[in-house]
């Protein structure tokens, strides 16, 4: 039998440690520190039994992977990476303006400079997420065209609709299983801009801290 | 179960090996061709750590169940010890210490493996990797050289050596995991970097990701040495807070180095240079982590700090030739990528400073570094025994203290890429006017208040440095006050002016200006404000300056006079318990009509027949009276004293204080309370009201271990 995945978590991750840390403080209490540490450590031997009972599954385990862990699939770019660089330097220089410690003329200089490096490669990186954001859009469609048949068929053969509806997946999970399937079956390197959080809307300026 | 209890720790520590080599393995197949086996590369990270944490637990349980039968735990403890000292014996002898020092690197693992998930995916699997043949190597450590878990050969003794008296301090129960939090915090930066450097991705990205982690680390390499230098103080009993003794230099040595990096790191973030000495930097601190548990462990020099002489010297130079070659082989092989970005565009220029910074730091600790180890090098190369004492490091760390304290100052006044010369004279005309000011009235008015400006000094020898050297040193108080002035300056005129834009800009009033500030900018008025604890660690540093020393040896109801102090030696008291006898010398201290009471010890163990020393001191804003009892008559209750009068020194811990503060600023996470959420806002309050406590708890608690009471609960006072 197996568990359903949130509850399994929730057991895993929220109600052993309770009952783990819970009985060793009990244990303490009715037969001292020795109680403490002997239940302590038998909890942390279950844990280590668990954590690598789990650990060995995932070694052979083919499940999809969830919206997170595919996004974690997502890493910049090193032209995404410059960007947000030159944004931080704009910002760093306003601030050196705004508390005098550069010259009107200087600052005019190097943020023309800046802003026209920012805009160079803003415009690289939207080229370059172009045909992954079609081909991305192009599978949306598809998957939703998909799903709606399914459905379709589904609401004619279902006897409960409310229950159907209740499992039906939404738009937008759908759309994140788009992302998934595409996650799963496409190498990294052509997945990361794609998936790119940052790289699906246009940086804003404003955004970028004011941290030295 | 019990009688194999053992067999278990030590079946538990292979299993710590086994585990790391399975999640090494996994990590480095995720990062090559199977990104899904990620998952089971985290499992496996956090496995390791539960398994390392079982065998702590392990330990703890012999030690409180009085379990001989492993050496460990008979050589440090025994059945009269309160169950607070019973833990704190994990960390008290070496093979105890690496296991605790590899459970800290276990919460380091499972924080960050925690901390990555759904981040820096390409990065990942390398960091676990990384972090994993660092627990290894601490795994072998411990199974071949120095098992905690080792058993008696000659059976179990009916009751344990105990802990050594030394280390029942308060200071000395928190002082060494403080410094192996921060020893060992250094690993995070440094499988980043490894993990950079194999991945190829060089630039900003490891960058910002371990920015907190090293702050994090060099937070607790702060604490770790100043609870040192408070033992020291507390209990050592020889008047000082620093001896320059080859291990405190050791544990100071990376704090210097992470120094250096917190700044140059701004140099690639902002400039993208600098990648080469960055991945360098993490490397040298890194190293010198494991370079100072190296000294401490090896038996190489000898120290009041060091643990007995073993064999696991040769682990640590086979795992210190690894890490040198791995990164020097990485950087060879990223060489091209690494370089021509950038360049300094004028002397006057942020960068420029931060330069001269990370010089001066990697001077100081190449400095340390080469005295320390000048005895052994002398001793190898020329068969000559040479000691270096503390009046040559105190000789030459002056000026290039001083150089840092100047470099403090100046970096914050300098904008990035070049500064105009009409900047540079707005920037500096304050803070250079108050400098000139204070050292003006230091110089004339100084003496009447009690610290010249200009202090003897005698030469240490005839040479052309030594006078040049004693010239500096007779002047370094008015030149340390000064530039102390100096950073104060800077750093009121820096949150002024911010707070003047922000006023000018949004039209807030002062408050909300102040704080919108310092919550936008936070690693930067964060920064500012370490700049201030270290200026106030400066005036306590130069405070030695005009200490006083006087022995005296007084009978009840004889009076002498030290400063400004009157001192009345009243009478002496003796008190018993099951493991110890203490002897009190009761004095009646009056100064500027108040009258107080103090009563140095000599605490004489039982098992350790010697005496040790309790010192007392009345701590003031302006001077500690330091009292040491040398010796008690007890026919004639004639005692011997040795009185100081240390000057300044309360500014080293409340500096220590300000620049704990300044890196709770800096390290306060940039989320929004709606992005935190309920729980989310709870546990920030539940941390920082944790943390509140604990600084509070460092600065308040009390330091006479030694005179508690054996039967007493830890931390309640005998009288």
């Amino acid at each position: 039998m197996k568990l359903p995945e949130g509850l399994s978590d929730i057991l895993f991750a929220r109600v052993f440690p309770l009952i783990w840390i819970g009985g060793a403080i009990v244990g303490g209490v009715t037969l001292g520190a020795g109680g403490f540490f002997l239940l302590f450590s038998g909890g942390a031997l279950l844990l280590v039994i668990l954590l690598f009972w789990r650990s060995t599954q995932s070694l052979t385990e083919e499940s999809p992977l969830s919206l997170e862990e595919a996004l974690g699939l997502a890493a910049p770019t090193q032209e995404e990476e410059r960007k947000q660089s030159v944004l931080r330097i704009l910002k760093d220089l306003e601030y050196e303006r705004a508390v005098g410690k550069i010259e009107d003329a200087d600052y005019r200089e190097l943020s023309e400079r800046y802003r026209a490096e920012a805009r160079a490669l803003l415009s690289n990186v939207e080229e370059g997420l172009g045909p992954a954001r079609l081909r991305a859009e192009a599978l949306l469609e598809k998957r939703l065209a998909k799903s709606a048949n399914k459905k379709t068929g589904e609401t004619t053969t279902s006897k409960a609709p409310t229950d159907s509806a209740e499992s039906a997946p939404t738009a937008s999970s759908q759309a994140r299983a788009v992302l998934v399937d595409e996650a799963s079956s496409t190498p990294e390197t052509e997945v990361a801009p794609a998936l790119n959080p940052e790289g699906n809307s246009p940086p804003k300026l404003e955004t970028a801290k004011e941290d030295t | 179960m019990w009688t194999s209890l053992p067999e278990f720790g030590s079946f538990v520590l292979f299993g710590v090996l086994i585990a790391a080599a399975y999640t090494f393995s996994v990590s480095l197949l995720a990062a090559r061709s199977k990104p899904r086996l990620l998952d089971a590369a985290r499992l496996g990270a956090y496995g390791t750590s539960a398994l390392v944490m079982l065998a702590v637990s392990l330990l703890a349980y012999a030690f409180v169940t009085h379990d001989f039968r492993i050496r460990y735990v008979a050589q440090h403890s025994d059945r009269s010890m309160s169950l607070g000292y019973l833990v704190a014996s994990l960390w008290g002898g070496q093979d105890g210490s690496l296991l605790w020092w590899l459970f800290l690197l276990s919460g380091y693992v499972t924080v960050c493996v925690r901390w990555l998930k759904g981040r820096y995916r390409q990065l990942q699997p390398y960091v676990i990797a990384t972090l994993m043949v660092i627990m290894a190597f601490f795994a072998v450590l411990m199974l071949f050289a120095a098992n905690p878990f080792e058993t008696h050969i000659a059976g179990s003794p009916a009751d344990g050596a105990g802990l050594n008296e030394l280390l029942r301090n308060y200071y000395m129960i928190i002082h060494p995991p403080s410094l192996y939090m921060g020893f060992v915090g250094c690993s995070v930066p440094f499988a980043f970097a490894v993990a950079a450097l194999i991945t190829g991705r060089l630039d900003n990205e490891w960058i910002v990701a371990v920015r907190k982690w090293m702050l994090f680390a060099w937070m607790f390499l702060t604490i770790g040495n100043a609870l040192g230098m408070k033992w020291a103080y507390e209990v050592l009993g020889w008047g000082g807070y620093w001896a320059w003794d080859p291990v405190e230099n050791a544990a100071c040595l990376p704090w210097f180095t992470a120094s250096a990096y917190v700044h140059s790191t701004m140099i690639q973030e902002r400039r993208g240079m600098f990648r080469v000495w960055n991945l360098l930097l993490i490397g040298i601190t890194f190293f010198l982590t494991i370079f100072g548990t190296f000294l401490t462990r090896s038996g190489l020099i000898s120290s009041v700090h060091s643990f007995a002489q073993s064999n696991i010297g040769i682990y640590f130079v086979g795992f210190m030739v690894v890490i040198v070659v791995t990164l020097l082989g990485l950087l060879v092989w990223r060489m091209p990528e690494l370089t021509g970005r950038g360049r300094i565009e004028s002397l006057l220029s942020r960068e420029a400073a931060f330069v001269l910074n990370n010089w001066a730091l990697l001077g100081a600790a190449l400095f340390i570094a080469v005295a320390t180890l000048f005895p052994k090098i002398s001793e190898y190369l020329w068969n000559e025994t040479v000691t270096v004492g503390p009046p040559f490091y105190n000789r030459w760390m002056a000026p290039i203290g001083l150089l840092l304290l100047l470099l403090m100052g100046v970096a914050p006044l300098l904008g990035w890429r070049k500064t105009s010369p009409e900047a540079l004279k707005r920037a500096f005309i304050a803070p250079t006017t108050v400098a000139l000011s204070i050292f003006l009235l230091h110089l004339f008015f100084g003496e009447k208040i009690g610290f010249p400006g200009i202090v003897s000094v005698e030469a240490a020898g005839e040479s052309f440095n030594d006078e040049v050297l004693q010239k500096f040193s007779q002047v370094a108080p008015l030149i340390t006050v000064a530039l102390v002035a100096f950073n104060f300056t800077v750093v009121f005129q820096e949150y002024f002016r911010g707070v003047r834009a922000r006023q000018r800009n949004s039209n807030e009033d002062v408050f909300t200006a102040l704080v919108t500030l310092v919550a936008r900018s936070r690693r930067r008025y964060g920064g500012y404000l370490v700049h201030v604890g270290v200026g106030l660690m400066f005036l306590g540093f130069v405070g030695k300056a005009w200490d006083l020393e006087q022995e005296a040896s007084l009978v009840p109801g004889q009076s002498m006079e030290i400063g400004a102090y009157k001192l009345t030696y009243d009478r002496s008291e003796m008190t018993v318990d099951q493991e110890k006898r203490m002897v009190f010398a009761h004095m009646t201290v009056e100064r500027d009509g108040t009258t107080q009471s103090l009563s140095p010890a000599q605490i004489i163990y039982n098992r350790m027949g010697t005496a040790q020393t309790e010192v007392g001191v009345l701590h003031r804003v302006s001077d500690d009276l330091y009292v040491v009892v040398g010796s008690i008559n007890p026919t004639s209750k004639r005692a011997t004293f040795r009185f100081h009068v240390n000057p300044l020194v309360i500014w080293i811990w409340g500096g220590v204080m300000v620049m704990l503060l300044g890196t709770f600023v800096s390290l306060w996470p940039e989320v929004s309370w709606k992005q935190l959420g309920v729980w989310g806002s709870v546990r920030l309050a539940a941390g920082a009201a944790t943390a509140i406590m604990l600084t509070v708890l460092l600065a308040a608690a009390p330091a006479r271990a030694f005179s508690e009471h054996a039967d007493a609960p830890y931390g309640a006072r005998s009288r």
